[in-house]
């Protein structure tokens, strides 16, 4: 029987060679999603009779010999993405009875790709929007982390974080405004992927951000990231931000620079972060790539992107927020904040606009480096019972200009704190995916975090 | 959730905390955000829970200081915001 924790490509072979059905995929999978996917909250809403139903499709095709890697293989949507009939709750008690008649863009490309939805994966409520401190901030109750259940799994994409490390999906997708696709990858091994802004459409996601929104995967290693990256990606029409440009995982033919920033290890405590930080770096010099030290321009972008957020949530939700529905949001301070949130003025919000133009002086930083390698956060995901202010307080520096330029990065596993994952990541400059695609495959090549599994 | 959100949920988060031991509300010191809070209320159509009012407080505070803080960094010019508006067919 294949393993839950078989790669994409894996699961195509087997499937071709008829080891396994794509049935017999998808019942392992909603197995697991009943088992221990409720048990860490990963599930929003199964989706086990559409689920069936495509994987018999699949296997039609399958044994016509038609279709491409995706055929087939059993995947979860963070629940943020219409799925046409199925529940779309945004992870939000206020939004139970929330039903879509149409499927998101990057969900009908996986149908067309003959993927098998097996989950809607549970969320942080409205991604966070406003403000979240606690890790109960979702109608699925406190997502836990794959590897330690005293933990929790990030967020906002936390279902679809901690389902694909538990081997209970064959990858998910999730979503980034601001750290949402690359936290729940760091806290939970996993490997997540945030694309150029505009490379996958946004049409059919909950918009938190207009902007700053992302859609993009998490899965188990990057080769995985890249196969399920190039069936969503690309323009549409119903996404006016979405990019024409073509994506290319190509990996670039010259000696790729990575650049490291100023770390605050000993200020946060880091010490095991550090050594995984340090290891990563000579396994990259032992690859062939060059380290050089670099620096961002000191710029205010955490103060325009928490503007910008603000200000287009309050606007993307303003009926709910003006309706009775919002104080049955699960955190009071979310629905604190989002109230509040209605009340940025335009010319805050204008100047933090303007100012984004002028935070595209950091692209200078392209001419010294390829990418930036840092942590993700200084520390392993914290502990499921207390408030993020407190639990927090020593995850590391201020956020630099990647969303606000909407800057692509991999988020990957470099390390273990005790016994529970240490995220990585490598950010790019806007449409380079290729190069964060060529580091962190060449370093899953070399390591092994990525292949370790919870117990 | 990124590094930086915590910053902004410090100052929210003492004051939930010291609602949460039952203490009386405390007098709020600035009166012109107590009179937006108010307005608030009256736009959302039914009045916090005390736990949620400090909370919403805290956050008018935090939009208030955003707003100043953004004053420490001059923009050039009739600089332009970063947004595009695509005229269609």
């Amino acid at each position: 029987m294949t393993s839950p924790f078989a790669s994409i490509k894996e699961m195509a072979s087997a499937l071709r060679a008829r080891k396994v059905s794509s049935v017999e995929l998808t019942k392992m999978y909603v197995g697991r999603l009943k088992t221990l996917g409720k048990e860490h909250n990963a599930v929003a809403e199964l989706t086990e009779e559409l689920a069936l139903r495509q994987a018999r499709a699949a296997d039609a095709k399958l044994r016509q010999g038609a279709g491409g890697t995706l055929l087939g293989i059993p995947y979860g949507a963070k629940d943020l993405l219409a799925t046409k009939g199925i529940p779309t709750r945004w992870g939000s008690p206020g939004h139970r009875d929330q039903v879509f008649d149409y499927d998101a863009t990057a969900i009908k490309k996986l149908n067309e790709a003959g993927a098998v939805l097996v989950a809607k994966l549970s969320m942080i409520e409205l991604a966070g929007g406003g403000n979240y401190n606690v890790a109960s901030a979702s109608a699925n109750g406190p997502c836990l982390s794959a590897f330690d259940k005293k933990r929790w799994a990030g967020g906002s994409s936390s279902g679809s974080g901690a389902a694909t490390a538990l081997g209970c999906v064959g990858f998910s997708l999730g979503s980034e405004t601001s750290g949402s696709i690359i936290c729940p990858a760091a806290f939970n091994g996993a490997t997540g992927f945030r694309p150029t802004y505009g490379r996958v459409s946004r049409h059919g996601a909950m918009a938190l951000c207009w902007t700053l929104d992302k859609v993009g995967p998490i899965c188990r290693s990057a080769e995985d990231a890249a196969l399920v990256l190039e069936a969503i990606a690309g323009y549409d029409a119903n996404d006016p931000s979405s990019l024409a440009e073509p994506l290319s995982l190509k990996a670039p033919k010259r000696k790729l620079r990575i650049g490291l920033m100023k770390e605050t290890f000993s200020a946060n405590k880091a010490s095991e972060c550090q050594k995984a930080y340090e290891e990563a770096v000579r396994v990259f010099r032992k690859l062939g790539f060059e380290i050089v030290n670099v620096a961002l321009p000191q710029l205010p972008y955490g103060l325009a992107v928490g503007i910008i957020v603000d200000a287009e949530g309050a606007s993307a939700h303003e009926h709910f927020i003006r309706g009775p529905r919002l104080k049955e949001l699960a955190d009071v301070n979310q629905v604190a904040s989002l109230a509040a949130a209605l009340e940025v003025r335009a010319v805050d919000y204008l100047w933090a606009m303007r100012f984004r133009t002028e935070a595209l002086k950091a692209n200078e930083i392209w001419k010294k480096c390829d990418c930036l390698f840092s942590p993700v956060f200084y520390h392993a995901a914290p502990p499921i019972d207390q408030p993020f202010d407190k639990s927090f307080q020593n995850m590391g520096g201020l956020e630099g200009p990647e969303n606000l330029l909407g800057w692509p990065a991999m988020a990957f596993p470099i390390g273990f704190e005790d016994a529970a994952p240490l995220g990585g990541q490598i950010i790019a400059p806007a449409m380079r995916e290729d190069v964060c695609f060529a580091v962190a495959r060449a370093f899953q090549r070399e390591t092994d975090w990525h292949k370790r599994r919870p117990t | 959730m990124t590094r930086r959100d915590f910053a902004k949920l410090a100052g929210i988060a003492a004051v939930a905390a010291a609602g949460g031991k039952g203490s009386a509300q405390e007098p709020v010191k600035d009166a012109g955000l107590e009179d937006e809070l108010k307005e608030l209320e009256a736009k959302l159509g039914a009045p916090f829970s005390p736990e949620a009012r400090k909370i919403a407080l805290e956050s008018l505070k935090n939009v208030e200081s955003a707003g100043k803080r953004r004053l420490k960094f001059k923009l050039p010019e009739n600089s332009e915001p970063c947004t595009l508006y695509k005229v269609k067919k």
